[in-house]
């Protein structure tokens, strides 16, 4: 209910009480003084008739009246038993009114003694008197039959308020039958006392005779009750239309005080509630809109709990503008922060080398899938020197800007350490003890840094607290028996130590934690298994599909749940250097051509090793070309491949069977007779092993031949 | 491969490259060709990378053929390939080397 409404009904209900109350207590003291007014003429006029009828017994009027009445009642008390009320007046009158009067009324009254109707009139002529005050409406005189309570009439007054005489007048000797309720008469009763009679108010007084008049027992004797009645509707007549009057006053000054309670109410209350309902609004629109904040002043004067409340809405609005600048000034700058983060984010992936690197020693196949935050991981390759390709995989404690800043710091330090003193064990000493220095965030790098060597394929690696990697070869997945290190930024001048593993035919699978530590929606980890079954399955297909298979089968595991650390999975391939060809139908240019193939691989090997590999492949290529070639189906077919520190060359042919082997061997040129047949003497003489073996129809020779050590 | 004959009082013979299957009959023509008229022939072998069982081969005909004419060979600034192969098939033993 809107406020305005309960003012107005408060201002109705408080002016009715008031009205209400001021109304009836008036009433009530007109009415006290109206009635008083009443009785004190009619006390007054009881006094004049008390009086004048005590003068009137004195003269023994009523004595004499009533010693003619009694005995006649007395005759035939109980003729009229069973009838009550006006019955019962009607047959007194009827009968009473045969004894005393003839038809025509008055005549009657000629049978009595005329000293007894002088005294009749003489007192109906007093109590006739009384009637002229004003609110007396009747009196009359009767005894009280106390044996059978009965009001017995002795003088009616005979004429009405217009002086004429009246066909109420009740006969001497008539009564009326009283109940038992109205039973107040008794002999003796004051004169101002009251009686209720048939809906009519009387006041009564006894009147008694003198007996023994004159001496000390002088008393008086019962004689009969004079009753004056009075109309109370007289006084209420005027007490109703003083009502009237009064009620219209009070409407009229109810009307007037209500609205005068509301126009005030209004004014002081309902008016500044108001305004301050507006100025919140208005500030709350403005609030909601884009445009700038300022203070809307309610213009509460008011000096009351309003102004006091406008006050406060102005403070409250004084410190939401403030706060929602604060607000916006944080919105803004955490805007910035986010752009920041990302352009970090941006950076630090654009620092990282592409994801796959090719060349004729390594491919490499990486993938980095980061977590909602700017991570710690990170993956690195590069070339030392000619022969050494260093792989990097860490990863950082901690996320955001320190962890990504670290990274930078531990990525560039490897690197660059790496490439400047060329020798694992030194970078790490020295990395480690830089990434010591002015590192109050206390965070530290976990790293697997690798240095194959590609003219031998093997790896020197040092695991630094890392996730050993993953060796797959011939269909086998084992771990990396790498002894494990510190951490990097942990311990000052640590030592790491290195270790060498021969990867030749073997793949490496370089991974940081998140990958075994990723959880599904059931809080399961990836864990090692699922890591080495997944790369069981892959063991024989292609260095990219090991990594798209791992990437596949962890995102099937962990669904749509969203990783909380970074991924990073690098695959290492440093396959076996290899030169194959065939030739068909191959003249002696087959051997030039096979010995450029040849080097064009085998870039790493010294001059004199590959003029001795120039020679072997001139041996025996001519040795096939001259002698087992007869026809164009002829074929030569090259395969060189390094393995481990030698390196093996497979030589299939498709000649008649001849093992080359089985010749004599010649070590001396004779001066005459054939010239050749130093050939396979020169082949065995430059290599450590050369084997012959007939295979699908074809001569298959095996030569591998060791390389120096470096 | 490269051959370049000096008519001296030596003749000196200066062979460039690889002496195998494929450059052995160009130095056998070369050498056949030659009219040899000093006594001594030197082979300079400088900037010979390797040489195979063909190469062996022509210098040996060469050998025999100065050996009939009673002319010395002698062979210089031989590689350790090329010393390898020399000491394997006994050229070694057979040419003159310096």
């Amino acid at each position: 209910m809107k406020l305005r409404y309960k003012l107005l009904l408060l201002g109705v209900g408080l002016t009715l009480i008031v009205m209400l109350s001021a109304g009836l207590s008036s009433y009530y003291i007109y009415r006290e003084r109206t009635l008083d007014e009443l009785f004190r003429t009619m006390d007054k006029s009881m006094d004049e008739l008390e009086l004048s009828i005590r003068e009137a017994v004195h003269k023994e009027e009523l004595f004499d009246l009533s010693d003619y009445v009694k005995p006649i009642y007395e005759e035939e008390p109980d003729a009229t038993e069973g009838l009550t009320g006006e019955e019962l007046l009607q047959k007194c009158r009827k009968e009473y009114g045969n004894l005393y009067y003839n038809e025509t009324g008055m005549i009657g009254l000629a049978q009595i003694s005329l000293r007894l109707r002088q005294d009749y009139f003489a007192l109906s002529g007093i109590i006739d008197k009384s009637v002229i005050t004003p609110g007396v409406t009747n009196s009359f005189i009767a005894f009280w039959d106390e044996e059978r309570n009965r009001l017995v009439y002795l003088v009616d007054s005979l004429y009405g308020l217009d002086d004429k005489i009246t066909d109420v007048t009740v006969f001497p000797g008539a009564f009326y039958e009283l109940n038992e309720s109205d039973h107040p008469i008794h002999v003796a009763a004051s004169k101002y006392d009251e009686y209720a009679l048939n809906g009519k108010y009387y006041k009564y007084v006894d009147i008694g005779y003198p007996i023994n008049e004159g001496t000390e027992d002088e008393t008086e004797s019962y004689l009969a009750t004079i009753f004056i009645e009075y109309d109370i509707g007289y006084a209420k007549a005027e007490i109703q239309s003083f009502l009237h009057t009064e009620l219209i006053a009070m409407s009229i000054a109810t009307v007037v005080l209500i609205v005068l309670f509301e126009l005030l109410a209004h004014f002081f209350l309902v008016k500044n509630v108001s305004r301050l309902n507006k100025s919140a609004m208005t500030f709350t629109e403005k609030m909601t809109s884009e445009s700038d904040l300022a203070v809307v002043d309610p213009k509460i004067r008011a000096k009351d709990e309003i102004g006091v409340l406008s006050g406060s809405f102005l403070t409250m609005q004084e410190g939401i503008i403030s706060y929602a600048d604060k607000i916006k000034a944080d919105a803004k700058e955490r805007e910035r922060m986010d752009a920041e983060l990302s352009i970090a984010r941006e950076i630090q992936l654009e620092a990282l080398p592409d994801p796959r690197y090719q060349d004729d020693f390594v491919r490499l196949f990486s993938d980095i899938a980061s977590a909602k935050e700017v991570g710690g991981d990170f993956y690195d390759y590069f070339y030392i020197d000619e022969k050494r390709f260093a792989v990097v995989i860490a990863d950082v404690t901690g996320k955001g800007i320190p962890a990504a800043l670290f990274m930078m710091r531990t990525k560039g330090l490897l690197k660059t350490r790496l490439q400047t003193t060329r020798d694992l064990k030194q970078t790490l000493f020295d990395v480690n003890n830089e990434l010591m220095e002015n590192n109050k965030a206390g965070l530290f790098v976990t790293a697997f840094v690798g240095v194959v060597d590609k003219t031998d394929g093997v790896m020197q690696c040092v695991s630094a607290g890392h996730e050993r990697p993953y060796m797959i070869g011939d269909g086998k997945v084992e771990r990396l028996a790498v002894r494990p290190n510190f951490v990097l930024g942990g311990i000052k001048d640590f030592r790491f130590s290195v270790e060498t593993f021969d990867l030749t035919d073997k793949r490496l699978f370089l991974f940081t934690d998140g990958l075994n530590e990723a959880i599904n929606d059931d809080n399961e980890e990836f864990g090692y298994e699922r890591i080495v079954r997944s790369l069981l399955s892959t063991a024989e297909a292609s260095s990219e599909d090991v990594l798209s298979g791992m990437k596949k089968d962890l995102a099937t595991f962990t669904g749509e749940k969203e990783p909380f650390d970074d991924v990073t999975m690098l695959l290492l391939d440093t396959p076996v250097l290899r030169f194959s060809k065939t030739w068909q139908d191959p003249d002696f240019s087959a051997i030039d051509e096979a010995v450029a193939g040849f080097n064009g691989v085998f870039t790493f090997l010294d001059e004199r090793v590959k003029g001795e590999f120039d020679v072997i492949f001139d041996e025996v290529m001519n040795n096939l070309v001259s002698y087992e070639k007869v026809s164009s189906a002829f074929f030569i077919t090259v395969d060189a491949r390094k393995k481990g520190d030698s390196i093996s060359l497979v030589f299939r042919s498709n000649g008649a069977p001849f093992d080359p082997l089985s010749v004599e061997e010649k070590h001396a040129p004779t001066p005459d007779g054939p010239m050749g047949g130093f050939g396979i003497t020169i082949v065995k003489s430059l290599c450590n092993r050369v084997s012959y073996e007939r295979v699908d129809e074809k001569n298959v020779l095996i030569i591998e031949k060791s390389l120096p050590k470096s | 491969m490269e051959i370049n004959i000096i008519h001296a009082d030596v003749l000196t013979v200066t062979v460039k490259g690889r002496l195998d299957t494929v450059t052995s009959p160009a130095f056998d023509a070369t050498i056949a060709g030659e009219n040899i008229t000093e006594d001594k022939v030197v082979v300079d072998f400088t900037d010979v990378e390797y040489i195979s069982s063909a190469g062996l081969r022509a210098l040996l005909a060469l050998k025999r053929r100065l050996d009939a004419e009673n002319k010395s060979l002698t062979i210089k600034n031989i590689n350790a390939v090329v010393r390898e192969v020399f000491s394997v098939t006994g050229f070694i033993n057979v040419l003159t080397i310096e």
